[in-house]
């Protein structure tokens, strides 16, 4: 039963996240990035939760209690949503589902290049998508300019880059021809996120509880120690820029 | 370090290319010291950063096998600096990868670090699919830090500056754990934050002002790699000291479990399925 259970979560996982699915070799995955309509954000969220609840009620085991730990994080960060605030969820997405495919190699030139093709066409609409869901209340200047100066290579990666992953001349010019449409997707994209940049008004601080509850919730997951959460929360209420006392060694992970 | 930091690699080309000789070295060392069980036909290809990773990552980085696949074959990207890069910018790259700090960024990337991590992983059958696609960079980089220590212990580092290179990249993760937490908690702005980092690490203050806009814009995974280390080193006592198996043994185990939470990872070490 419990196994048929994580089954059924991890084949939803990958239908709900074909960028995660593909990269980790689900090949039925590997000609769409998904829906990243907020819509479709909040489609997942809502079924996040009722899978949490679902596996809650299973025996413990460690492959249980692993998807748990997983959907204890998403829930938390819920609070607050990187796709809401954070334009790299998209485009480092965008640019590893892209190569990725390539460097694993898990399928011959050709029937890689029809899949980034399908990939390809979908990636105008995955940041326009991007654009309708950052929120510059949410997002950070600080954040976004970092994600801008990765999008400001996207032209030069699809166009030039992408394409020399193929021998094939003919493959490559299907993937050049397929490019031009995402290459000017992501020009526009970098006049989006510079201005951006100048309206973001949100923090992009994670503060303490999140970040609390992220490590004991899901990196930690009941390690029965203080090493996880003590180590790294101990040192923030005993630093301050101005000490000169501030010893390396009080920043042991079992104190 | 500074001093040290003077011999580095001319080129991005020429450190690429230091990169790859040392993860040979280090592969050949895990080998002769049988601390791990070889997958077979794992290869690790030591190449530039992608073009579109340049702008966000200042320091070397791995892509990994495809886990549920028969693939072994991973990617050691080297952190070559941004199209348009200043020579100063060049400079402060080449001087974060001196040559004495390539013998532990090669065993934390590769050897026994991400590559054999992740080529073993992906080795391992498929009764628990899950293990292999949900990870936490407390397992996975806390094991590549644990990697680091234990080359150290079979005289890995076979000179003064690589000694020290090891060294300082610990002091680097203990200065990213205080730094991340105090960032993201407010007890720290980004300026104050590489300030720290410059003062307390050997990075430059080139590196330093990446390295700090990834922790903002990443907030918990700075933390992962010494929190990870630490908490491998006591499952690995409890291990030894419970008779389960040689520390060849535990290696096999905990790193075939995936990139578990770390209380995870030490239920299955200690036995559990």
């Amino acid at each position: 039963m419990t196994t048929d259970t994580l089954a059924s979560f991890l084949s939803w996982y990958f239908d709900r996240h074909p960028a995660h699915a593909a990269g980790v070799g689900s090949l039925p995955h590997y000609s769409t990035f998904g829906d990243f309509s907020a819509a479709a954000f909040e489609q997942r969220a809502r079924e996040k939760e009722a899978w949490l609840a679902e596996l809650e009620t299973l025996p413990r085991s460690v492959d249980r209690d692993l998807a748990v730990s997983v959907l204890r994080g998403a829930s938390a960060m819920e609070a607050w949503p990187g796709w809401r605030r954070d334009p790299h969820e998209y485009s480092g997405m965008i640019f590893f589902g892209l190569l990725g495919p390539f460097l694993h190699g898990l399928l011959p030139e050709a029937e890689l290049v029809t899949s980034t093709v399908a990939k390809l066409r979908e990636v105008p609409s995955v940041l326009a998508a991007a654009e309708a869901n950052l929120d510059p209340s949410l997002a950070s200047s600080l954040v976004v300019l970092r994600t801008l100066g990765q999008v400001r290579t996207g032209r030069s990666f699809l166009l030039d880059q992408l394409p020399l992953q193929v021998s094939s001349p003919e493959l490559r010019a299907t993937l050049a021809e397929a490019a031009g449409p995402a290459a000017d997707a992501f020009d526009r994209h970098s006049a989006f996120l510079e201005d951006l940049a100048v309206r973001a008004g949100g923090d992009w601080r994670m503060g303490e509880k999140l970040y609390s509850t992220v490590l004991q919730d899901k990196e930690c997951s009941a390690t029965g120690r203080r090493s996880c959460t003590s180590a790294a929360r101990t040192p923030t209420r005993r630093w301050r820029p101005s000490s000169s006392s501030w010893p390396g060694r009080r920043t042991g992970a079992r104190r | 370090m500074t001093s040290l930091q003077d011999d580095h690699p001319p080129t991005m080309e020429a450190m690429r290319a230091e990169y790859e000789a040392e993860t040979s070295r280090a592969r050949a060392a895990l080998i002769e010291h049988s601390l791990v069980t070889m997958p077979e036909g794992e290869d690790c290809r030591v190449v530039g950063s992608p073009p579109f990773q340049r702008a966000v990552m200042s320091v070397a980085s791995y892509l990994g096998p495809p886990p549920l696949t028969s693939k072994r074959t991973g990617y050691f990207f080297v952190p070559f600096t941004p199209d348009g890069a200043s020579d100063e910018q060049v400079t402060h790259r080449l001087r974060t990868n001196a040559r004495s700090q390539l013998p532990t960024i090669s065993v934390h990337e590769a050897y026994p670090g991400h590559h054999w991590h992740s080529a073993w992983l992906a080795a391992q059958g498929p009764a628990h699919p899950l293990r292999k696609v949900f990870r936490t960079s407390y397992f996975s980089e806390g094991w590549a830090l644990y990697s680091e220590k234990l080359l150290r212990s079979v005289g890995y580092y076979t000179t003064k500056g690589a000694l020290m290179g090891h060294v300082e990249a610990r002091l680097f993760r203990a200065a990213r754990m205080i730094v991340d937490t105090a960032l993201h908690c407010g007890d720290m702005t980004p300026a104050e934050a590489e300030s720290f980092m410059v003062a307390r690490t050997a990075l430059t203050p080139g590196t330093a002002t990446g390295e700090v806009k990834r922790y903002c814009a990443w907030p918990t995974q700075a933390p992962s790699y010494l929190t990870g280390a630490l908490e491998i080193d006591l499952i690995r006592d409890e291990y030894l000291a419970a008779g389960l198996g040689s520390l060849r043994d535990f290696h096999d185990r905990i790193a075939g479990s995936g990139a578990l939470p770390l209380g995870l990872a030490r239920r299955v070490a200690l036995g559990e399925d």
